[in-house]
């Protein structure tokens, strides 16, 4: 038997007079499983934190009544949302690291937790802390108490911070983005943990997600959230199917999966552009970020380059691009070996080879001006005048579809999608014929990724550029690129077009990152 | 041609607004302005609107303040505050010209620091360091002592004590920024090393800087007071807000007013000095929590 468990009833939030959620309903019953969906900004972390009332401090909560079991947190006292917090009500957030204490064992720290709400002995809350630890899946339990959280992968971390809010057994877990800071393979474990825990317990889930294949993945009902408001609620196969609102359907339509269409792209040309023969990069640490590295690829040709955190395809790009050196092996392009090239040779090159980095925003000087700064490549190769610049950076905002007006603006008076705008604008102002995108869609909401994505596709095809799409977004590259390699641990360990890969994947890495990507269930396009 | 799409146009928000609006936008950091432009302003229209501040009057020494005599008079019958006025333009010009020094020295060393790394800033950063390990107090006394007490030498002494520590603020300062995305991005577009550190990174690391030089300002104007009320600074007939604190001090049985102008000034100044400098530190730390 299900009982209703939270109940929000036209909560609202604002910032000094500024509303941020506006009257917001839902209900959790007992077992369930929702998902908060929405893009950065529409108020889903902050709903999430009003719930147990730790909103931080300018947020207030304007309207509305926020009940568990009845009771109302919102006129509670301190005292009662002390006992009700952890206790009743747990939170799981999206970085573990920086919610794990770093100079305190783990196991100090879940016992300490378990004691805060329960008046158990201390071997008692030790003994609880391993069966926690042995019930979210971390390996060696006993052994790991003694451990640092730096000790700890990204998963492993983010299991710990579960272990920790069930110790009390909730009612609610409130999780915000669990998993947007894992790995595919490894989010895709730890919302199964997720799912298991809620079944097992019976324990409600809140999970907050801009991602609606993640939150296909793990909930039963779907509330999407925009601009403060929740715009639809339903079954997830009613919401994703049919949905209803106009943003939803857009939200759905943007999602790329395994089940998406492939964007069309031209034949690529004959020659090769760029090739690597036998690269390796090792750092101070002894760690092996590229080791044996060989590739090419064809000019005019979108190459795809998938791995996860830390398997070295960041480093790879900058190889290839020239802004490191390799310890061993070659990259040309066009023929010409880079380390041939003097310091002067490699930055002439740069007009031929940009990059596009993953962070829109940070990777503008944020006291510059957009007109300055997609008119540097220009000074600084062509030795443009003022007026010549403000012609062409006119021409690229176009181009990359941003008005000219936009020029005058500094980049926090524009979004992330904007500012990923403005640094392909930035990228493409040289006239390169090869462009690396690293990460470039991965740091933005799902419906401004679909706008990049295709906005890429264009300009792929309009300016024949040869592209390296480097990603740990399997779906993401597949949509994109006709021909991919996999790299993992510094290595690459499968090459091959779009429809050798994902249809008969060699490796038994590649198999285990398809079988990792969360599904929109029951929708094709 | 894809177009912009609506919830990009809404998600502009206008949180960012320039350092100095957001600056002038707290109230101390207002009120501490305003005092610092009036003693600048009193000390620049001194030889126009004030009384002489060398006419004697021995009918009116040690006066208690009054219309005519805002601050008093002092021991000749002088009228307290055109000399305060007047002691201001060698006081603010000596921590002017320390600061100035101070910081293109110091800017020059810490930038040279964060732009070469290795062997070079090991040396700059260690000497920088030595250096702030002497005494400011006793630095400056050996150096009065062995090159005398002009101000123009005196400028040049504070100058040099205080350019290790804005070294290491520029330094920091300038390699924080070094270590961000953009200066990546703007490397991969091709832009030169001279380029980046000085059209793109050190205009960023300014408020930082501006936050420092209004620190250095506090530090000399203290400086001079200390030395001049030692006497080993500014020697009379010159007059520094120091020497008059000094000359009220030693007359203060016969008049409780007379050092009670310099000290209040030299005690606002600081604080309002101290104040600029926190606000500024403020507002930049306002732009890390918003930064997004």
């Amino acid at each position: 038997m299900t009982h209703e468990v939270l109940r929000l009833e036209e909560l609202s939030l604002g910032v000094r007079g500024r509303p941020i959620v506006r009257g917001v309903d839902l209900t959790l019953r007992s077992g369930e499983r929702a998902a908060l969906v929405g893009e950065s900004g529409s108020g889903k972390t902050m709903t999430a934190l009003a719930i147990p009332r730790l909103n931080p401090g300018p947020v207030a909560v304007t309207g509305g009544r926020i009940l568990l079991d009845g009771t109302d947190l919102v006129t509670a006292s301190e005292r009662e949302l002390v006992r009700v917090r952890g206790r009743r009500i747990a939170m799981v957030y999206q970085d573990p690291l920086s919610c794990l204490n770093p100079v305190r064992t783990v196991g100090g720290q879940l016992v300490e937790a378990i004691r805060a709400h329960r008046e158990v002995t201390a071997a008692r809350a030790h003994t609880e802390a391993i069966r926690l630890l042995v019930e979210v899946g971390v390996p060696e339990a006993a052994d790991r108490l003694g451990h640092y959280p730096h000790q700890f992968s990204g998963g492993m971390r983010q299991r710990v911070m579960i272990a920790m809010a069930i110790s009390c057994a909730p009612d609610v877990l409130i999780a915000d983005e669990p998993t947007t800071a894992l790995d595919v393979t490894t989010q895709a474990r730890v919302l199964r943990l997720l799912g298991e825990l809620a079944e097992r317990r019976g324990m409600a889930v809140l999970f907050i997600t801009h991602d609606l294949a993640v939150a296909s993945a793990l909930c039963h009902r779907i509330h999407v959230l925009r601009e403060g408001r929740i715009v639809e609620s339903g079954g997830l196969r009613e919401v994703l199917t049919t949905p209803r609102h106009e943003y939803t359907r857009r939200l759905v339509a943007s999602a790329v999966t395994l089940s998406t269409t492939p964007a069309k792209s031209g034949p690529p040309g004959e020659g090769v552009l760029i090739e690597a023969e036998g690269l390796v990069r090792r750092f101070g640490t002894g760690v092996t970020a590229v080791d044996d590295v060989s590739l090419s690829v064809r000019s005019g040709e979108t190459f795809g380059l998938v791995g996860e955190s830390g398997s070295g395809k960041s480093t790879l790009s900058r190889l290839l691009l020239g802004l490191e050196r390799p310890d061993a092996g070659k990259v040309s392009f066009r023929g010409t070996e880079l380390a041939s090239l003097g310091r002067a040779g490699l930055r002439r090159l740069r007009r031929e080879m940009q990059i596009v980095l993953q962070d829109p925003v940070g990777s503008l000087n944020r006291r510059k001006t957009v007109g300055h700064i997609v008119g540097l490549p220009l000074l600084v190769h062509r030795k443009a005048g003022r007026r010549e610049r403000r012609r062409r950076v006119a021409e690229l905002l176009d181009l990359v579809g941003l008005p000219a007006s936009f020029a005058g603006r500094y980049p926090h008076e524009l979004s992330g999608g904007q500012c990923q705008r403005v640094n392909l604008a930035r990228a493409l102002a040289p006239g390169p014929s090869f462009l690396v995108l690293d990460e470039a869609v991965s740091a933005v909401d799902v419906v401004i990724q679909a706008q990049i994505l295709e906005l890429l596709r264009e300009l792929q095809a309009r300016l024949g550029l040869t592209c390296l799409f480097v990603s740990h977004d399997l779906a993401v590259v597949r949509y994109l690129a006709p021909r991919l390699a996999v790299m993992y641990r510094g290595r690459i360990v499968e090459t091959g077009t779009r429809e050798e890969i994902f249809e008969a994947p060699k490796h038994a890495y590649t198999r285990s990152l398809i079988d990792a990507i969360p599904a929109l269930e029951g929708v094709g396009r | 041609m894809s177009t912009l799409e609506l919830s990009e146009m809404d998600s502009v928000d206008a949180v960012g607004r320039g350092v100095l609006r957001r600056f002038l936008a707290r109230p101390p950091a207002v009120v501490a302005l305003a005092v610092l432009g009036v003693f600048v302003l009193l000390a620049v229209i001194q030889p126009f609107a004030l009384a002489s501040p060398t006419r004697i009057d021995t009918r009116h020494k040690f006066g208690a303040p009054g219309l005519a005599h805002p601050f008093g008079t002092d021991e000749l019958g002088r009228d307290l505050l055109s000399r305060v006025a007047q002691a201001g333009q060698a006081s603010l010009g000596f921590a002017a010209g320390a600061t100035a020094i101070a910081m293109v020295l110091g800017v020059a060393w810490g930038l040279l620091a964060a732009a070469r790394p290795g062997w070079l800033d090991e040396v700059l950063m260690r000497v920088a360091e030595a250096a702030l390990a002497i005494p400011t107090l006793l630095f400056a006394l050996v150096f009065v002592a062995a090159f005398g007490s002009g101000i123009l030498a005196m400028t040049i002494v504070a100058g040099l004590l205080m350019a290790p520590l804005t070294a290491r603020i520029t330094r920091s300062a300038v390699l924080a920024e070094l270590k961000s995305e953009y200066v990546r991005g703007l490397t991969a577009v091709g832009a030169s090393r001279s380029r980046i550190l000085f059209a793109e990174v050190l205009p960023n690391a300014l408020p930082a800087l501006l936050a420092q030089a209004s620190l250095n300002v506090a530090t000399s104007l203290m400086l001079e007071a200390t030395l001049s009320f030692v006497g080993l600074g500014i020697q009379p007939p010159d007059a520094s807000w120091g020497t008059l604190l000094k000359a009220g001090y030693d007359r203060l049985y016969e008049s409780v007013w007379y050092p009670v102008a310099p000290a209040l000034l030299i005690i606002a100044a600081i604080a309002a000095l101290n104040t600029v400098g926190d606000q500024v530190q403020r507002v930049l730390r306002g732009t890390a929590w918003s930064g997004r």
